[in-house]
């Protein structure tokens, strides 16, 4: 039983995870807190239908349209919202977040209506039996391709121009400026990293559950989860995302499935209340 | 890298109410040691922050080889070979001190995503390049044993050297150091002073020197700039300065010309 819970918990978990990766990308080198990243799930998901349904493409090019179009819509924020907002304080910026995911969902409601749309599966749902473990090969992909995405990530950031810079301005903005980094076009590649995650993570969970305007509310679990790691951690966010899918699978089983997000929102304050810097979180002392 | 010759003209910015820099006007000859010095609050940060586009300045303008700087930002002046160091240091604390000179070099990297994605042998080479520039850096500055320590866990003295190595990565043409001595031991300013010299002999470089120890500054500058208030009150030769009666008056207090 509790090896059943642990599958079906990662794949949960690793959908949070590259939600709580796309809060934390983004937080951590601007500040902001983007409540508008699930409905981005959801823009992404709709876009590989629309694709799919309204232009004919086959599914890989609907894919690959959604993360195109996702990732310069992040940067259109920064260009269009945030860099004009630059001099606003911070909460200015967090409100302009929530209207942008507002503006995202109704518009989809209008245009898209409030049905749920099919999204194909990445791998066949029929599960199959291993070792006394019901597994499910589309949950599989989604674990897969979840992993791929954090390896490439990380790998980026390394050993990347374009990561490396991210890295400085994570660090030290003041002093990635002075080395001749652009700050804002690092912002501006946050926006868009942050939303490529988002659309990713968008397009594995929307077959699992339905696409309709409101799937971004899931995107709110992959804030608990980076909350849980700690926020300024990229490991934390993973971290906190498959423990999140795992204690909210585990609540499902043993105590009752309409408990679960409860019981999963409470581990959230639990962690707030008593670890305020999450599991992996470093408290950051500010130069004065 | 040749050597780049500074012109400030009648740069001035106000805080508010406060006046923090005046007009202030001071030509710096390529290859050579310019010091500003002044009590504290004279303006002398301030004036490295215009001139490297940290602040914007109110009146007047910075060129840098008859290329005006003044209105680009911060990232663009460092492309044109302005360098400079932080009274606080600004460093990348979590990250190694290699890594720390590394993303101080990352101009010159010349791979891309995809070059590294594909482990080309271009990126190979150039990552080679670039930890023997670093490894060459680290030693210029006395760190080469510190290398793979956090930046955030080295001594003052040498988080300041460090910064020191980082802003010659970006290969300037002029480099600004904000109070590089301050706090830092009787035996590690001697060594911070032949380094300068080095820099303004071996590689050729134009320095602006911020600094309040004396014995730095007169020992290595050729000419000095005095503020205080954000005017320039003096300037000439160490020898002049030190025997401007106005410049006395300012540091030890009392009226100018005697008393």
């Amino acid at each position: 039983m509790f090896g059943q819970i642990l599958v079906s918990g990662i794949t949960a978990g690793a959908v949070y995870a590259l939600v709580a990766l796309g809060f934390v990308v983004l937080h951590r080198g601007t500040r902001v807190v983007h409540f508008g990243l699930g409905d981005q799930m959801t823009m992404s998901a709709y876009l590989v239908v629309i694709a799919q349904v309204f232009l004919d493409a086959p599914f890989a090019v609907a894919i690959l349209f959604s993360l195109v179009l996702s990732a310069g819509f992040g940067v259109a924020i920064e260009r269009g919202v945030m860099r004009p907002l630059r001099r606003a304080p911070l909460l200015v910026m967090v409100i302009a977040t929530l209207a942008i995911g507002a503006a995202l969902r109704e518009g989809l409601r209008a245009s898209m209506g409030p049905l749920p749309w099919p999204v194909p599966f990445l791998l066949t749902p029929a599960p199959f039996t291993l070792g006394g473990l019901v597994l499910v090969p589309a949950n599989l992909a989604v674990v897969g391709v979840a992993l791929a995405v954090m390896l490439s990530l990380f790998v980026a950031l390394r050993f990347t121009r374009f990561g490396r810079a991210i890295v400085a301005v994570y660090e030290n903005p003041t002093g990635a400026a002075i080395v001749g980094i652009s700050v804002p076009s690092v912002h501006a590649r946050l926006w868009g990293l942050s939303s490529v995650l988002a659309a990713i993570a968008g397009i594995l969970v929307a077959p699992l559950i339905t696409l309709s305007p409101d799937m971004g509310t899931i995107g709110i679990k992959g804030f608990a989860a980076a909350i849980l790691g700690g926020f300024n951690s990229l490991p934390g966010a993973i971290a906190g995302g498959i423990l999140l899918g795992i204690a909210e699978t585990a609540a499902g089983v043993y105590v009752s499935t309409a408990m679960k997000d409860i019981i999963s929102y409470a581990l959230l304050i639990g962690c707030v209340l008593l670890l305020p810097q999450g599991l992996f979180g470093r408290a950051e002392p500010r130069k004065v | 890298m040749s050597a780049a010759a500074l012109k400030i003209e009648s740069l001035g910015i106000r805080f508010g109410g406060l006046l923090a820099l005046d007009e202030v006007s001071i030509d710096i000859a390529p290859r050579s040691i310019h010091a500003v010095i002044g009590p504290n609050g004279a303006g002398k940060s301030t004036l490295v922050n215009l001139v490297t586009g940290i602040y914007a300045p109110t009146t007047g303008r910075v060129i840098l080889d008859g290329e005006v700087l003044t209105g680009l930002p911060t990232h663009r002046i460092a492309a044109r070979g302005v360098a400079r160091t932080f009274q606080n240091t600004e460093l990348f604390t979590e990250l190694s001190a290699r890594e720390n000179v590394l993303i101080g070099l990352h101009r010159h990297l010349g791979y891309g995503l995809l070059a590294s994605t594909l482990r080309l042998p271009s990126f190979y080479r150039a990552e080679r390049d670039a930890a023997r520039r670093a490894d060459e850096l680290l030693a210029l500055v006395g760190l080469e044993a510190q290398g793979g320590t956090a930046a955030g866990d080295l001594a003052l003295g040498q988080q300041r050297r460090l910064e020191l190595a980082r802003a010659l990565a970006v290969g300037p043409r002029l480099l600004l150091l904000d109070e590089p001595a301050a706090g830092l031991r009787a035996a590690e300013a001697e060594g911070l002073s032949s380094v300068l010299l080095r820099l303004r002999d071996e590689l050729g470089l134009t320095l602006l020197l911020i600094d309040h120890v004396m014995r730095v500054v007169m020992g290595v500058s050729e000419r000095i700039t005095v503020l205080n208030y954000g005017r320039k009150l003096a300037e000439g030769t160490p020898e002049e300065v030190r025997r401007n009666p106005d410049v006395i008056a300012a540091y030890l207090g009392g009226s100018p010309h005697g008393a």
